[in-house]
């Protein structure tokens, strides 16, 4: 929306400043390449006259500011680049209207500033630190105060005393004068911790507005000593200040850098501006009121001259949200809501039927504010405003602690027995918890499976001769379809492989259909299809239970990078001390799955026996195939391997399965009530149930794609991290047969320990390498002697000792020990 | 489904925040333990739970040169680190640093360090929102000229680096955004944002408009193939201004949830459709999106909205000065579970003694069979 509000654009160049004549119906620009003077219409600017004439353009007509006096109709004053100080009048004859030029400044002049009462007083104030008074009538400097700073940026008669005024410097001081007397100001004092660029009297009561590159707008009680009355915080250094008219709050003010908008504040609510006026696409220049609160001109180095309407405001406290809520982690909500809440702002903007100015540029669309506001409403806004900084930060909790999907989730069991000796237990853990719907779905878990107990080894079948075809009812899975079905299977294949104590193959060999041909081709390497099912019965018969590290790894470990192996090799005690490297993944090489497991137990005298070892006493041919790719294989390119392997196993399973219960084919149905679970929000049913079925995985699990098991089980991680239930998110990480899940596992588990004394990465319990010659073992800085075992230091200064000599003497001391003269924090 | 009833009593206390301004947002961390608010009064403020119910203030700092809009949290993996937006167009990350300078008296407060400022924007920046983690540490930001940018630090350790990865125009003013926090990395579920445009319905609708949807509320997507976000969708159910919108986490769901704060609260459900009914290049529908509810109870204008953890309880905030609770209960409807109204927002009444506790009961189903049906 484009306010259409009257422009006009100099072609000449932009204007440093601007001023008006006493009845505001001329306005005069004044730049370094332009000088015009226009009338204002309500329509447009009409060019009255340019002032920027003659053959010779000397420096004189180069201006940084200019003045209109308030008493003088034809009157004008401009400060030039060359320390020029020129006095204009509009009614001589002629094309050249100029008057006479002071030439007393030795640099460039700042500002020139009328007095309001006497008609022939022009003050201005430079670059060389001096303000001369000018006497029109007599052509002279009347007077010439010194500053004492390095320059003057602004001068302004006081409207309230006669013989006041105002100067700002570079420095950061604001300086009040006694016009009649130049030997010293009358007050001085620091008012900005940086350069002060402009100030501004405040017409009706005695208060200057001064502005300055420290981003602030400071507003000074002038009525005895000056006193700081408010701090107006912007985000860009402030160039130019105006009081609002017949507003005695407000001020407005325009960037001198980066921000191109006019904001107009309000002095009692510092930090918010009233209203933005974003129409210029480059920094504004020069503001002025045309002597009402209703209607300013401002001029932009974007070259142009515009006319604001207030009207066409824009309040960015209106499209800031006044509220904040959040629901925690624990289902508290926190609630911020402002007091005194505004006028709701329009939802739409009104139309702007006024036909557009024809030197209307396309103007940036900045804010999406502009002129959102009826005239009443933007009154009622401007009341209210000033109180409206106020919000009311409330808290509402649930009064019942525990949550009863918590205590659930420390209850349930999902490893370590058959399926529904856990359903039957999570079951009862759900009731416990009032949670009814969810102990229906374990019970009906439970009593599915119970006629299911994992399948004997010893008595499996033979083999099938061909695949049997899917027992397979309707899918009641709306979006179940043949791509899904492919994806699951590459999972499936892909998890089997990687992940052996349970699911696929914890079923019967006989259900590992190989087609003949594939059998054959695969034949080549050491028929290991057949040792790899032996391999995995025994597991099955001999070993139910997971090894109780924490942080055990897959055997699939082998891909990882091998550089922090490596490292360990030589290093073999590595993990045994508490400040070491501490590489987790060397440390928990148990594998977590049987055949890992049983693997590592043949090897009990390499227990941090590094990667590579593990994936050897995996022992699987499978996993020794895939050690053989030495890189950090991706699962694709492994899945497709092995898809020979597992790719027709799964429907075998899943109608054997069948086959054996003589029953109805539940998991269809079960898997459709984990997904209603999952989609009314309870992943933990979803997650959890999967888990304590992982051993008939391939059945439920052939219902249900990939993605979505993860989601579920990351998801129920993640909730359970929410709640610091850390213990049992590392064991449904275990328990994972995802291997983007259990990753989980290896991610960030590296510990870096620097050398104490030279800051350097070391490998523990190595001493630095850099230190260990020069250094004798770590000596107790009580004792004197050499620490074995834990060595207690200061993170300050890094000496230490043992433990109990270190306790010891913080009990009595403060400082260090060793004499450093640190103030020592043990623990 | 089962716990449609429990926890329907709640606590309420009000904390002196001491803002000098409006507070524009609050956010709890990861696991609800901290809390942080921020202002126009430019001062961000972090506040610790003890774990028996009480906050106490332990950092409070001036963040910007001007208002405060937005505050949030990374990941705890990545350290405790606080991102905020501002009017005075940047963005910044801080990260805590330890209370190393405490001593005595001060000892417990801790500091806050500016890491790094984000200065790109021209204009000032809405909002700001960490992205899901398993996509590392990706911060995006949107400003009122319509420009999504997407940072991330290359390093996790070095919070001081960001760049820029990807600036997407949008042509309309930006106001909220929001990820899909969907945790999976399969190729499925590409890096999805909502956005949701403040800006208002010009009147005279001549001049735009023609052909393009009307929509508010845009979904982007990163493609891997052509790495770049695109615009998929775009909400043509939502055309009043939009304060805010969140997605719901996504747990396991086969669609996305997302909640929009317009003129009312809006829940809006988002499912992908099979690649197959797109056709080809990517310019097929990716979504079919429906409207599971919109509720008119904030009277003209909802500001917030925030999803409980597992995406089954929306708080929504509004120009009643409510708080509302959103809950699915049976048969997919969703209902008000409780109002919370605050004490101080009642504008001109007089300022009454607050009391520090009250206590709310609302909406409790005895009987879920008495629930109505429509």
């Amino acid at each position: 929306m484009i306010p259409s509000n009257t422009i006009c654009v100099s072609q000449e160049g932009p204007a440093n400043a601007l001023a008006l004549n006493k009845d505001c119906t001329q306005v005069v620009i004044a730049g370094r390449n332009v000088f015009k003077v226009f009338s204002i219409g309500e329509e447009e600017f009409s060019e009255v006259c340019n002032l920027r004439v003659g053959k010779n353009l000397n420096l004189n007509f180069s201006s940084i500011d200019v003045a209109w006096s308030a008493i003088e109709e034809n009157t004008l004053a401009t400060a030039a680049t060359n320390g020029a100080v020129v006095v204009w009048n509009l009614g001589r004859s002629g094309r050249s209207k100029q008057e006479h030029v002071f030439s007393d400044h030795k640099r460039t002049v700042n500002k020139v500033s009328f007095h309001l009462t006497e008609p022939s007083l022009l003050i201005s104030g430079s670059q060389d630190g001096t303000m001369k008074c000018f006497d029109l009538r007599m052509k002279e400097v009347a007077r010439t105060f010194i500053s004492n700073t390095e320059s003057i940026r602004d001068v302004q008669f006081s409207p309230h005393t006669a013989h006041l005024f105002a100067a700002v410097s570079e420095n950061g001081t604001v300086q009040l004068w006694d016009a009649r007397r130049h030997d010293r100001a009358s007050h001085h004092f620091t008012a900005h911790s940086g350069p002060v660029f402009a100030c501004d009297w405040h017409p009706e009561v005695p208060w200057l507005a001064t502005a300055s590159r420290d981003k602030t707008i400071k507003v000074w009680d002038i009525h005895a000593k000056p006193n700081l009355e408010h701090t107006i915080y912007t985000i860009a250094s402030v160039g130019h200040v105006k009081w609002r008219p017949q507003r005695k709050y407000q001020v407005a003010s325009c960037a001198l850098v980066l921000d191109c908008a006019v904001h107009v504040w309000d002095v009692r609510r510092p930090n918010v501006p009233l209203a933005t006026f974003a129409e210029h696409r480059d920094v504004t220049t020069a503001i002025a009121w045309q002597a009402s609160p209703h209607v300013f001109l401002s001029t932009s180095r974007d070259c142009s001259l515009y006319r604001h309407k207030f009207s066409e405001a824009a309040h960015p406290v209106l499209w800031a949200s006044p509220h904040g809520v959040s629901v925690s982690a624990r289902g508290h909500v926190a609630h911020a809501v402002p007091d005194t809440p505004l006028p709701a702002r329009p939802l739409s903007a009104p139309a702007h039927p006024r036909p557009h100015h024809p030197h209307h540029v396309p103007l940036p669309r900045k804010q999406p504010t502009a002129g959102s506001l009826s005239g009443s409403a933007q009154a009622a806004f401007e009341r209210l405003f000033p109180i409206g900084a106020a919000s009311t930060l409330s808290r509402h909790c649930p009064i019942s602690q525990e949550e009863p999907v918590l205590a659930c989730a420390e209850g349930y069991r999902f490893h370590g027995d058959p399926p529904h000796l856990l359903a039957h237990h999570n079951a009862a853990v759900a009731s416990r918890c009032d949670r009814h719907m969810v102990a229906h779905v374990w019970n009906v878990v439970g009593a599915v499976y119970a006629a299911r107990t994992p399948p004997d080894p010893a008595r499996a079948p033979p083999p099938p001769s061909e695949p049997p075809l899917r027992a397979d009812p309707a899918p009641p899975i709306p979006n179940y379809n043949a791509v899904e079905e492919e994806t699951e299977e590459e999972s499936e294949e892909w998890e089997s492989r990687t992940h052996k104590h349970s699911g696929v193959l914890g079923l019967p060999t006989h259900t590992i259909y190989i087609p003949p041909h594939k059998f054959a081709k695969r034949d080549t390497e050491n028929g290991w299809v057949s040792a790899a099912s032996a391999h995995y019965v025994d597991v099955e018969a001999a070993d139910w239970t997971l090894p109780d590290e924490a942080f055990q790894l897959r055997t699939h470990l082998h891909q990882h990078p091998p550089s922090h192996s490596n490292v360990d090799d030589h290093d073999n005690d590595a993990n045994d001390t508490a400040n070491s490297s501490g590489h987790m993944n060397g440390h928990g090489v148990a594998p977590g799955s049987p055949g890992g497991s049983t693997g590592s137990s043949s090897h009990p005298s390499h227990p941090s026996g590094g990667v590579p070892g593990v994936a050897h006493a995996g022992s699987s041919p499978t996993l020794q195939r895939s050690n053989s790719q030495t890189t950090a294989a991706q699962s694709s390119e492994e899945g497709e391997v092995d898809s020979v392997l597992g790719g027709p196993e799964r429907p075998g399973a899943s109608a054997n399965a069948g086959w054996r219960s003589g029953r109805m084919d539940v998991a269809p149905l079960l898997a459709s009530a984990l997904q209603h679970h999952a989609a009314l929000g309870d992943v933990q049913t979803a997650a959890t149930v999967l888990l304590a079925l992982q051993e008939h995985r391939s059945e439920v699990l052939a219902y249900i794609d990939e993605a979505t098991q993860e989601q579920w089980l990351l998801g129920y991680i993640e909730l359970l991290q929410r709640h610091k239930l850390w213990n049992v998110a590392v064991q449904v990480v275990r328990c994972a047969w995802l291997s983007s899940v259990w990753a989980l596992s290896h991610q960030s588990t590296s510990i870096a320990a620097c050398c104490g004394r030279c800051g350097r990465r070391t490998r523990p319990p190595a001493a630095c390498d850099r230190c260990a010659p020069r250094r004798t073992p770590d000596l107790c800085a009580v004792c004197r002697q050499v620490v074995r075992g834990l060595y207690a230091w200061c993170q300050g200064c890094s000496h230490g000792g043992h433990l109990h000599h270190m306790r010891r003497w913080m009990q009595k001391h403060q400082l260090c020990p060793a004499g450093c003269g640190h103030h020592c924090q043990l623990g | 489904m089962s716990e449609v009833g429990v926890n329907n009593l709640f606590e309420s206390q009000t904390i002196i925040a001491d803002h000098k301004d409006l507070i524009h947002d609050v956010a709890y961390d990861f696991y609800g333990e901290r809390m942080a608010t921020c202002s126009s009064d430019q001062y961000v403020k972090v506040w610790d739970s003890d774990g028996q119910g009480g906050w106490r203030l332990t950092a409070s700092w001036k963040a910007h040169h001007g208002s405060v809009w937005k505050v949030t949290w990374a990941h705890p993996e990545f350290g405790q680190v606080l991102a905020t937006c501002s009017f005075d167009r940047t963005a910044a990350i801080w990260e805590e640093v330890g209370d190393i300078t405490a001593s005595g008296s001060e000892k417990g407060l801790r500091t806050w360090v500016k890491r790094s400022n984000l200065v790109d924007s021209r204009t000032s920046v809405t909002d700001l929102k960490f992205g899901p983690k398993h996509l590392g540490l990706l911060l995006v930001t949107c400003s009122a000229d319509g420009i999504i940018r997407i940072y991330e630090a290359p390093d996790v350790m070095n919070l001081a680096q960001w760049t820029l990865q990807h600036e997407i125009p949008t042509k309309v003013s930006i106001s909220c955004l929001s990820w899909n926090p969907s945790l999976s990395r399969v190729n499925s579920n590409p890096p999805m944002l909502a956005v949701g445009s403040d800006e208002p319905n010009v009147v005279n609708t001549n001049l735009q408009n023609d052909k393009n949807c009307n929509g508010k509320v845009f979904i982007y997507e990163y493609s891997e193939a052509c790495r770049r976000w695109t615009r998929t969708e775009c909400l043509s159910s939502v055309v009043e201004p939009v304060n805010d919108l969140m997605f719901a986490p996504n747990l396991g769901r086969s669609f996305h949830i997302l909640a929009v704060a317009t003129k009312d609260v809006r829940i809006i459900k988002i499912e992908p459709l099979p690649e197959s009914s797109s056709n080809g290049n990517g310019c097929g529908v990716r979504f079919r999106s429906e409207v599971l509810a919109a509720f008119e109870d904030h009277n003209s204008c909802v500001w917030r909205v925030s999803w409980n953890v597992t995406g089954t309880l929306l708080a929504s905030s509004g120009d009643d000065c409510c708080v509302r609770l959103w809950k699915m209960q049976y048969l997919n409807q969703w209902r008000c579970c409780a109002v919370f109204k605050s004490e101080a927002g009642g504008g001109e009444s007089p300022a009454r003694a607050r009391p520090r506790t009250t206590y709310t009961r609302l909406a409790a189903i005895t009987n879920p069979t008495h629930m109505p049906h429509h």
